[in-house]
């Protein structure tokens, strides 16, 4: 043990279901540093902070407070051990005041009763001195995204952390209160000790206020570096990894279907907007073109999908073949030929139904009420996709509910062909699955693109590099860059993925 | 600094929701004594009456701010009702224990649905509709028809009051007063919590089953003081008394502010909710209404007012 050193994580392990989120992480931490935890897609940053703060209990591997093994069950016993964190997705009231959101569990009291003057007092020079101001009577509901997060952050820093985790804690913030955050960190850094673990896909934050980055990659950790003594390019390198062995000898070969494009697109979107979540966001694609989408998970590439399938509301224009369409909501989008299949099978297929009847569903869906199903019909093509889909089942009849999630899949995106789309979103929907089903589902999308439109997210975009004729890379909502011909490789893509605008 | 303070108790006692409550009352009140000016003799005996619903809704509205329903608080009122009825008639239960053996009655209601949703975690709507039929079952084969008398002493508390108080300002104080203690009590911001958003709560250490099972334990309370103030009202045992309770408890918690998914409502409102539905009750009597068609035009307001609410409160 040398000097300083306060925490250690020792061989911590979380699986869910086949993946592995975080594999065998070991390391120390000091008081008084700020790391750095960084790393691409799936490296498991925010379920590593959901283990240590007992939010998600580890398969294997134990945490040690000066040299000390806790026990942490529950939240409850983390916040115990001085360990405390500001979540990505917030972990907010929104029926319960600001005031009572920042001392929930800890509320000061007289005789049971709430302390309301004790209360006030304790928080108002709290908020008074992080410099924020913000009506400690409103309701969090009635808050905006930015001032959620300050309260979030703020949370977090009420109950006076040893160890303090801020997981993407300036994606709603402006650049002044960026700056105000990261005086304070380091403040409560210098006079309290505490040691924080920041993440941002921001990298050059990570470079401004870090002393050292924690690198994960799949779960692992790669290497921990000083970041006095390397350069930005160097934990980049590592937080993208060697190009993995099966693409090492890819090369591009160009397809067919690019020349075809040259025609008019089948779907063209300008200046979309999405809140804050997309900006401005203009693209073609043509015919028989698979476009990927990449970038860090959360830069808006769901909600350009989304939106697109009208289920989202957007501003912008979104033309079809030429003619100028408006998408209110996902009848609207079947109509004019667009398809949206996610990632997320519980809000894709309904489990206890039959795959049939998951398969047929929008079959008959321009029949009118009153018309019988044609259950006949139904089962033809059910039969007809399941073996062109391969979809591993006994019978078209069994719920979907006994599939694997590779074949839930399958049957989610059988049903989005149904009506033979012109344009296919596709939004993550490779994750959770098994390769097989994984290559499976690759080469259908390739087989189909013939005559279609297709926008393709994956998180992992080493996957969909064997089928793309371009890939575009969102960052804060935004396409920084097109990656095409020679240049679609891994590396090449996640590095610009990683550096966003700093690179 | 003073100004946050009073914002911040406004917002604990709800104001507008309250407002908008006691205006109900009051509407319903005025309107009853336009149509029938005798009401004003009788608003005592009125108001009694909708002390029980005041306490039921109140049970309902601590289980529906955590984010979950319950569906037996009228069975578990005519149970309490039965039981200690019995206990008096047929085995000499009489004294102070009379009124003790109603809240142990409902106390032990309110732990099992505690147990059956907190700790086993069955979803609360088909678990309490479950022990509603239970506790009806159990009423019936304890007194299968109404039985009577109660003890006197009880008898003459309704009649004469407690120490010249009347029994309906003790009830309508005591439901206050309780929904206060706990409203103004650190828990009661736990129970919000939980239903607000139970994952936030856990987050920050609530052990948001351990607090539904402490929300039915008191919802179990305030259905034993509810059937405490009915059988003195009634003056006898009944084991049909309680069954459309339930329905009015549920609509006078929402009129209260209460949510289907959790985190809202207000006490104060609730009571003031339950008032205003039992005058209705006694509206569409002195409208003519004939007996057999009560029921029916009484249960079709309570729909149409829940549609109301529902529809205000969807267009804020």
């Amino acid at each position: 043990m040398n000097m300083g050193e306060m925490w250690r994580l020792e061989g911590l392990t979380k699986s869910f279901g086949p993946i592995k989120a975080v594999e065998d992480f070991t390391c120390s931490l000091e008081e008084g540093r700020i790391y750095g935890l960084v790393g691409g897609n799936g490296a498991g940053k925010s379920t590593l902070v959901r283990l240590v703060t007992g939010v998600l209990k580890p398969d294997r591997g134990r945490i040690l407070k000066e040299g000390k093994e806790l026990v942490i069950r529950s939240p409850k016993d983390a916040r115990r051990y001085g360990i405390a964190a500001a979540y990505q997705e917030f972990s907010l009231v929104p029926d319960l005041p600001v005031i009572n959101n920042l001392l929930l569990n800890i509320e000061p009291t007289k005789l049971g009763f709430i302390d309301i003057d004790r209360m006030i007092y304790k928080v108002a020079e709290f908020m008074d001195k992080l410099g924020v101001n913000i009506p400690l009577d409103k309701l969090v509901r009635e808050l905006s995204p930015s001032e959620k997060q300050v309260v979030e952050i703020a949370k977090s820093l009420i109950l006076e952390p040893q160890l303090l985790f801020l997981d993407e804690p300036t994606n709603y913030l402006s650049e002044e209160q960026r700056e105000e955050l990261f005086k304070t960190m380091i403040e409560i850094k210098n006079n309290a000790r505490t040691t924080i673990v920041f993440i941002s896909h921001r990298i050059e934050e990570v470079f401004r206020v870090s002393d050292q980055a924690i690198v994960l990659r799949n779960g692992r950790l790669v290497d921990i570096y000083d970041l006095g003594k390397v350069s930005m390019d160097e934990v980049v390198k590592a937080m993208v990894g060697e190009l993995a062995e099966e693409f090492r000898g890819y090369k591009y070969v160009p397809k067919a279907a690019v020349e075809a494009v040259s025609g008019k697109p089948v779907i063209s979107v300008r200046n979309l907007s999405v809140n804050d979540k997309v900006k401005d966001v203009s693209l073609d694609v043509g015919r028989g073109e698979i476009v990927g989408l990449a970038g860090l998970l959360g830069q808006g590439q769901s909600e350009f999908l989304r939106a697109i399938y009208g289920l989202l509301p957007y501003e912008g224009a979104i033309s079809l073949e030429g003619r100028d369409v408006k998408i209110n909501s996902p009848r609207d989008a079947l109509k004019h030929g667009i398809v949206y299949v996610s990632g997320d099978t519980l809000e894709g297929v309904f489990l206890l139904r039959s795959i049939r009847e998951n398969i047929s569903l929008i079959l008959n869906l321009w029949r009118g009420l009153h018309k019988p199903v044609l259950s006949k019909l139904e089962k033809e093509h059910a039969v007809k996709m399941i073996k062109k889909l391969n979809i591993a089942c006994r019978d078209p009849d069994q719920p979907v509910l006994y599939l694997s999630g590779g074949n839930r899949q399958k049957v989610y995106l059988a049903r989005g062909l149904t009506v033979n789309p012109k344009v296919l979103l596709l939004d993550d929907p490779l994750k959770g699955v098994d390769i097989r089903a994984k290559k499976e589902i690759l080469n259908i999308v390739k087989e189909l693109a013939g005559d279609k439109a297709v926008l393709f997210f994956s998180s992992d975009i080493k996957e969909l590099l064997p089928i793309v004729d371009r890939v575009l890379v969102f960052f804060e909502g935004r396409i920084i860059r097109e990656f095409k011909g020679e240049e679609l490789r891994e590396d090449l893509i996640m590095e610009a993925s990683i550096k966003g605008t700093a690179g | 600094m003073k100004n946050t303070k009073l914002q911040l108790i406004k917002e604990y006692i709800n104001l507008k929701i309250m407002l908008t409550s006691i205006g109900f009352m009051l509407g319903i009140i005025i309107l009853n004594v336009i149509v029938n000016p005798r009401t004003l003799m009788y608003i005592d005996s009125i108001t009694l009456l909708a002390v029980p619903l005041a306490f039921l809704g109140l049970a309902e509205l601590i289980v529906l701010v955590t984010g979950e329903v319950d569906m037996s608080v009228g069975a578990g009122l005519t149970l309490a009702n039965v039981v200690s009825v019995y206990a008096y008639l047929y085995h000499g239960i009489g004294d102070y224990r009379f009124i003790l053996l109603h809240l142990i009655i409902g106390l032990a209601v309110g732990i099992v649905n505690g147990i059956i949703v907190g700790l086993l975690r069955v979803n609360s709507f088909l678990g309490t509709l479950a022990t509603s039929s239970i506790w009806s079952g159990l009423a019936l084969v304890i007194l299968n028809k109404p039985e009577g008398p109660i003890p006197n002493w009880y008898y003459r508390l309704f009649m004469d009051g407690l120490w010249g108080i009347p029994m309906v300002i003790i009830g309508l104080l005591a439901s206050l007063l309780i929904w206060l203690y706990f409203r103004f009590n650190k828990i009661s911001l736990h129970f919000y919590a939980s239903g607000s958003n139970p994952y936030s709560a856990f987050i920050a250490g609530i052990n948001v089953n351990l607090i539904k099972f402490i929300a039915f334990t008191l919802n179990g309370l305030f259905v034993g003081l509810a059937a405490l103030f009915m059988t003195g009202i009634i003056a006898s045992g009944d084991p049909k008394i309680g069954i459309p309770y339930t329905l009015t408890a549920i609509l006078a918690a929402i009129i209260g502010g209460a949510r289907f998914t959790g985190g809202v409502g207000d006490g104060v409102a609730t009571i003031c909710a339950a008032i205003g539905l039992t005058f209705m009750r006694n509206l569409i009597f002195s409208l003519g209404v004939p007996f057999y068609q009560q029921d029916l035009v009484y249960s079709a307001v309570v729909l149409g007012l829940l549609a109301v609410v529902m529809y205000l409160r969807g267009g804020r």
